[in-house]
């Protein structure tokens, strides 16, 4: 049965179709056979029957007297019938008369006593035994007994067989031949469909179609198969169709995030190299564990590790522990406000550069909720600015003990000037004062000699005095506060002109004033130097009849520069260098008067505004103050 | 000019004489009171002390005050008599030997009605003191005497 499960459909119908006619010409042919053996049978038994009675009747008289011999003869008419192989015939007390035998010794034997009055037939495995009363004038006078071979019956069996087995091989070509034909037209379309089927499973081809052949069954699974391929090939079109607009737009997308992260790449790289290339030492550490996530090349150099090293440390790690102390809990306070937080001074052991001190800022980074995620870290090495704000400390607090003294110096000269204006005044008032009294007192005892040394002691101590009041002036000038604000040069020149135009009214000289010049400074301090030059001046050309006096700008100068120029006696350049200092004079009381302070009190005012003074004279060619007023 | 006293506050005896021989030269008669230092001054000023007898109406026409005195400055005794009403308005002098910026300043925020500085020539301080007598005594109107 296995094997015709795998057999085509062609296969199993021409078998099938075999199986079942072969079975029906075998039924039929037993059915046959059966019939025909039963009637043979029986007309075998009455062809014996007839034998029996033709012997009976034959051998009536032979039983009548119970003649064996002449019965044996009667029986041996039997020869004839070939089949008959033994016959016998009982007497009327049913006992055994006679037997005949067709071969001598062939071992046969009837029954000894048979009860006559009985047909009987009876078949047994190679032979038929037939009993048959014998009548005689109506009454039973014995019985005949006949044995008969079954050969007859055998051979027509045997014919039989032959034949059918003829017919079984004729049905059997036959059938196939047919079978084979019918099956052709039965398999073609269902083969042709599987062909088709075949083709769509195996190359994915859904435009083939199966042939139609008919309207059967067979015709319906086809169209049926053929509408299915349609709605296939459509649903595979629609499939493609889609497919491709997802790939389209998978690539598309590809595309876009692509570029996207390009972008994120650039920005990255962007953020990464400012990071990186900032001075400053940046630091990220995780605000869950305080863990360095990020350290930049800055920081790297600072502290001497590579900066991967520092990765998934923390600062117990690096650095000791109370320092790593400090530092982590500035770190949980930063977390903990969610402020920045200024460190202006902490101090950080270095793998190379020893205890270095650092300005830090450390920043909470959060995320949207307001939770911390990172804690941002900028610290500057403030080591060497710090070290340079101590020099600059010691050096100010240096400078600041040696203005106390100064100011103490300052305050003492100021006490010393007071002092001297008004104990050293008093007395040379006093001779003064007697002197004259003397004078007028004792006029007469004194005499013409003694009235003239009284005059000299008095023009002394007034000599003494306006000494006193010049080294004074000078003091004043270097102690008093300086007030900065624009000042008209010109228009101060003009009025000490005025002046002492005013005090001399007999001099006739030119005085040339340039118009406009505005400068910076304390205005009193340098009509105090104008004063001085000017009259300077004034008094150096009084010898001179066509005196003239120039202030004004010097062209060409880097610095405004001034200068008060006058024709009168000027001065030998040999002692320039003793120009300015105080009370030196480069002429006598008796060719010019003065105390020799004017030209100290001239610089100490220019020096006062960080300028300049220089002079430029030759004996009797006039001379040149310069000044500039920084 | 008679019964008007002219009061100087002078310590050294070289300048009180050289002042009042400057007030007689120029026919200067009227009383000249001295005190020698700032406390004596005040006690006059004030009829107070030495001086408690005296009838405190009676004030000078004009006090020429030296400022570098004994005991309490002039500066000192000039707060002092501005701070009072009874000596508010006095006419006071600053005659001293000092010309000192500072001093002069303080002296007239101290409502000093002049500063004179004694010039070491003595025609000099005699002109001065002729022009201060002529204008204190003669020219000036005094103030009211406050409690009278």
């Amino acid at each position: 049965m296995k094997g015709f499960k795998n057999l085509s459909i062609r296969q199993k119908f021409i078998v099938l179709s075999v199986i079942t006619c072969c079975s029906a010409l075998l039924i039929v042919r037993t059915g046959f056979l059966i019939y025909d053996t039963v009637g043979f049978r029986q007309s075998l038994v009455r062809n014996l029957l007839t034998q029996a009675d033709i012997v009976g009747t034959n051998s009536a008289s032979a039983i009548l007297f119970e003649d064996a011999a002449s019965a044996t003869k009667t029986m041996s008419a039997l020869k004839a019938k070939a089949n008959i192989l033994m016959a016998a015939i009982y007497a009327k007390d049913g006992k055994l008369l006679s037997t005949w035998h067709r071969n001598e010794g062939d071992g046969l034997t009837a029954p000894a006593t048979y009860d006559i009055s009985k047909d009987k037939s009876n078949f047994g495995k190679n032979a038929l035994e037939v009993y048959h009363p014998i009548f005689f004038d109506g009454a039973t006078i014995g019985a005949v007994y006949i044995r008969s071979d079954l050969g007859e019956v055998r051979d027509r069996l045997s014919r039989y067989g032959t034949i059918t087995v003829i017919i079984m091989f004729f049905s059997f070509v036959v059938v196939v031949l047919i079978a084979t034909k019918v099956a052709e037209h039965i398999t073609h379309p269902i083969l042709d469909l599987t062909r088709v089927a075949k083709d769509v499973s195996e190359n994915k081809n859904y435009s083939v179609r199966a042939v139609s052949h008919g309207s059967d069954e067979v015709g319906f699974l086809v169209r049926t198969f053929n509408e299915m391929l349609t709605q296939i090939q459509i649903n595979q079109a629609e499939l493609h169709r889609s497919h491709e607009e997802l790939e389209e737009r998978v690539e598309e997308r590809t595309a876009q995030i692509k570029s996207a992260n390009e972008e994120a790449r650039n920005l990255n790289k962007f953020l990464d190299s400012i990071i990186e290339n900032m001075p400053n030492m940046v630091f990220v550490k995780d605000a869950e564990e305080l863990r360095f996530v990020r350290f930049n090349k800055a920081g790297e150099e600072l502290l001497g590790y590579p900066k991967t090293s520092f990765v998934g440390k923390n600062d117990y790690d690096f650095f000791p522990k109370p320092e790593a102390d400090f530092f982590t809990e500035k770190d949980k306070e930063v977390l903990e406000h969610r402020t920045l937080l200024d460190i202006p001074e902490e101090p950080i052991q270095t793998k190379e550069k020893g205890m270095r001190l650092l300005h830090t800022r450390k920043i909470p980074i959060l995320d949207e909720a307001g939770n911390p995620l990172y804690l941002l870290g900028i610290s500057e090495d403030i080591t060497e600015r710090r070290h340079a704000e101590d020099a600059i400390k010691n050096l100010n607090d240096e400078l600041k003990s040696k203005a106390t003294l100064l100011e103490a110096a300052n305050k003492e000269l100021e006490a010393f000037c007071y002092s001297v204006s008004h104990d050293l005044r008093a007395p040379l008032r006093s001779i003064n004062g007697f002197s004259k009294a003397l004078a007028e007192d004792h006029a007469e005892q004194l005499g013409a000699q003694g009235q003239a040394d009284l005059n000299r002691i008095r023009a002394a101590s007034e000599r003494m005095g306006q000494l006193i009041d010049d080294m004074l002036n000078l003091s004043r000038i270097t102690l008093s506060p300086m007030n900065r604000e624009a000042v008209d040069l010109s228009a101060i020149a003009r009025a000490v002109i005025g002046e002492l135009r005013k005090a001399n009214p007999g001099r006739t000289l030119s005085v040339e004033i340039q118009d406009g010049m505005i400068a910076q400074g304390d205005a009193r301090l340098i009509r105090i130097a104008l004063e001085n030059l000017l009259e300077n001046a004034w008094k150096y050309t009084s010898k001179q009849p066509d005196a003239t006096i120039f202030f004004g700008l010097v062209p060409g100068m880097e610095k405004p520069t001034y200068v008060v120029r006058d024709n009168g006696a000027g001065f030998d350049m040999t002692y320039a260098s003793k120009l300015f200092g105080a009370f030196q004079r480069l002429h006598t009381e008796a060719e010019f008067s003065g105390t020799g302070v004017g030209l100290a009190t001239v610089r100490r005012v220019v020096s006062r505004h960080q300028g300049k003074i220089w002079a430029e004279s030759s004996v009797n060619k006039g001379a040149s103050f310069y000044f500039t007023l920084s | 000019m008679k019964g008007k006293i002219v009061m100087l506050v002078e310590d050294n005896p070289d300048d009180e004489e050289l002042t009042l021989r400057a007030l007689r030269k120029n026919n200067i008669t009227n009383e000249t009171i001295v005190v020698r230092d700032g406390q004596e001054a005040l006690d006059y000023l004030f009829a107070a002390g030495p001086f408690a007898g005296r009838d405190p109406h009676l004030m000078p026409v004009v006090v020429l005050l030296d400022l570098k005195i004994p005991k309490i400055d002039g500066i000192e005794v000039l707060r002092r008599l501005r701070a009072d009403p009874r000596t508010k308005l006095l006419p006071v002098v600053v005659l001293t030997t000092s010309n000192e910026e500072k001093d002069i300043i303080q002296s007239y925020d101290l409502s000093a009605n002049s500063f004179v500085r004694k010039p070491v020539n003595f025609d000099e301080f005699t002109e001065a003191v002729r022009n201060l007598g002529l204008y204190w005594l003669l020219l000036n109107e005094p103030p009211p005497c406050p409690s009278r």
